[in-house]
């Protein structure tokens, strides 16, 4: 990490930090003295930790929360105070495990807008098991399994790979049967789902394709998206080839 | 150790915020409750056998210098004996079962692992968390002891009386603490660290440890009156025995045998 072996040089764990999913706060004393300790525990200087505060409070908005014991934060707001405990002595590197897990849906977006807010200056390892989560806030992914490095590439590229084979919901205004038959003649093979159809095609051109075809024989197609999230798709794919093996 | 001593020192910022009106106010219960005891053994005279008693006479004599001051002389020769000697057995358990408490809810709480993602080594992080319990065990001591003895002293004010105590007591009351605090503390990490299922299920407070942990105490209880002379210089040597000793045995041995990934399951 780094260029050094944190075991053996353990100074080196000040530039980075880590945010389990867990948020690990102690109970009974206000965000502010937790924020203090672990300012403390870091080598912050009690000035300096004031200024980081405040500079966090602008990021995740604290405010409000920094006079309340922290076990009477709720879920959301504890996870928000663990991150501003992650950035407090300002990490080069970090490392969040899971922070959206058991967040209701308001709060997980504010943690990954978050991300991505601090991904634009530093170094942002996230360990995540959602691959919708992953889908969109990764530039680079790596598949783990057993501890082991199963696949790894930027997502662009992991997503091109998958599109190959890849199914597209499209939802039309229309016979569904009639469009079916229409691609089925162009040899796009597809099958109906609710009020609209899932195609089977190859690469981003055969979509594009298959709906200038849908609309020129008078289909109206109000929605194209991707059936499967491509990464889902493409971690069953090497999963399953690991157990044939 | 710098960093240990860091560690500790903010652990005891924090904690004390949190927890230090339910430690001071369980130190004073501990204290009220010593100060009956020896009321209520001097005062109700079933409580104590007629030997006890004598001896305990003869020791009020011999603490007053011949004043006889009657029950309540009886009470503070108790309470000035036995104080230090009760709390030492309690500071032994507080500090052995304190620090396997600590450990196991540092765990299971998840801030160990952060501790750990922290820029100290793994021993510099057991060391700083059993630094930490030895300040609070030792500050629990020191409030109980005020506490308690404070009761006494104002009794000896009123009566107008000044207790003859051999240098030994001093020796006691005030450093062997330290002694059995070590002690208990390193019986609790030694422990915790080679089998940690031990510590993340919270056992500390049962089982073996407090055994362990309270040797050093049960032989100070043994010591005075068995032990030669007065029995108080004796016992402070084998509580400062006793420290040196798991210091000397265990210290050099942390870095070894801390394996957090076992202690956090």
């Amino acid at each position: 990490m780094l260029g050094e072996n944190p075991y053996r040089h353990p100074g080196i764990k000040g530039r980075i930090a880590y945010l389990a999913h867990r948020p690990a706060l102690t109970p009974g004393v206000t965000l502010r003295d937790e924020l203090r300790f672990w300012g403390s525990v870091y080598g912050l200087a009690p000035q300096a930790i004031r200024q980081r505060i405040e500079e966090l409070d602008g990021l995740l908005g604290l405010g409000e929360l920094l006079p309340l014991r922290t076990d009477r934060l709720s879920r959301g707001q504890r996870q928000r105070a663990a991150l501003a405990r992650a950035l407090l002595h300002g990490p080069e590197v970090l490392l969040l495990d899971e922070p959206t897990t058991g967040l209701d849906p308001a709060a997980a977006r504010r943690v990954r807008e978050a991300v991505r807010e601090l991904a634009r200056d530093r170094v942002l390892l996230y360990s995540t098991h959602n691959l919708y989560e992953a889908r969109e806030l990764a530039e680079d992914i790596t598949f783990l399994r057993q501890g082991r490095v199963l696949f790894r590439s930027s997502l662009e590229e992991a997503i091109r790979l998958r599109q190959k084979e890849a199914r597209v919901y499209v939802r039309l205004r229309g016979n569904a049967e009639a469009a079916a038959k229409a691609l089925r003649e162009e040899g796009i093979v597809s099958e109906r789902s609710g009020d609209g159809l899932v195609l089977r095609v190859q690469g981003e051109d055969a979509i594009a394709r298959a709906v200038r075809l849908l609309a020129g024989r008078g289909f109206e197609v109000l929605e194209v998206r991707p059936e499967e999230n491509p990464l889902e798709a493409l971690f069953l794919e090497l999963e399953g080839s690991e157990d044939g093996e | 150790m710098g960093n240990s001593l860091k560690l500790a020192r903010a652990l005891w910022g924090l904690e004390w915020k949190g927890q230090g009106l339910k430690m001071a106010g369980v130190a004073l219960g501990i204290a009220l409750l010593l100060f009956g005891v020896t009321l209520a053994a001097a005062y109700i005279p079933w409580i104590l056998t007629g030997p006890t008693r004598a001896s305990l006479e003869a020791l009020a004599r011999n603490l007053f210098e011949g004043e006889d001051l009657g029950n309540a002389g009886l009470a503070l020769a108790f309470l000035i004996v036995q104080a230090p000697l009760l709390l030492g057995l309690l500071v032994s358990y507080y500090a052995a079962a304190g620090l396997a408490a600590r450990l196991g809810e540092e765990g299971a709480r998840g801030r160990l692992e952060l501790l750990l993602a922290a820029p100290f080594s793994y021993r510099e992080v057991a060391l700083g968390l059993y630094l930490y319990q030895l300040l609070a065990t030792l500050a629990f001591y020191a409030l109980a002891l005020v506490a308690s003895l404070g009761f006494g002293l104002l009794a000896l004010w009123s009566l107008q009386a000044a207790p003859a105590l051999p240098p030994g007591y001093w020796g006691l009351l005030l450093l062997a603490p330290m002694g059995l605090a070590v002690w208990g503390g390193l019986s609790a990490l030694v422990l915790a660290l080679l089998w940690p299922g031990f510590a993340r299920a919270r056992l500390g407070t049962t089982g073996v440890l407090p055994f362990i942990a309270s040797i050093p105490g049960l032989i100070l209880l043994l010591a005075v009156p068995f032990g030669p002379g007065d029995g108080f210089s004796w016992a402070f040597v084998a509580a400062t025995a006793f420290g040196l000793f798991g210091l000397v045995l265990v210290w050099p041995l942390l870095g070894r045998i801390f394996r957090p990934e076992l202690v956090l399951g």
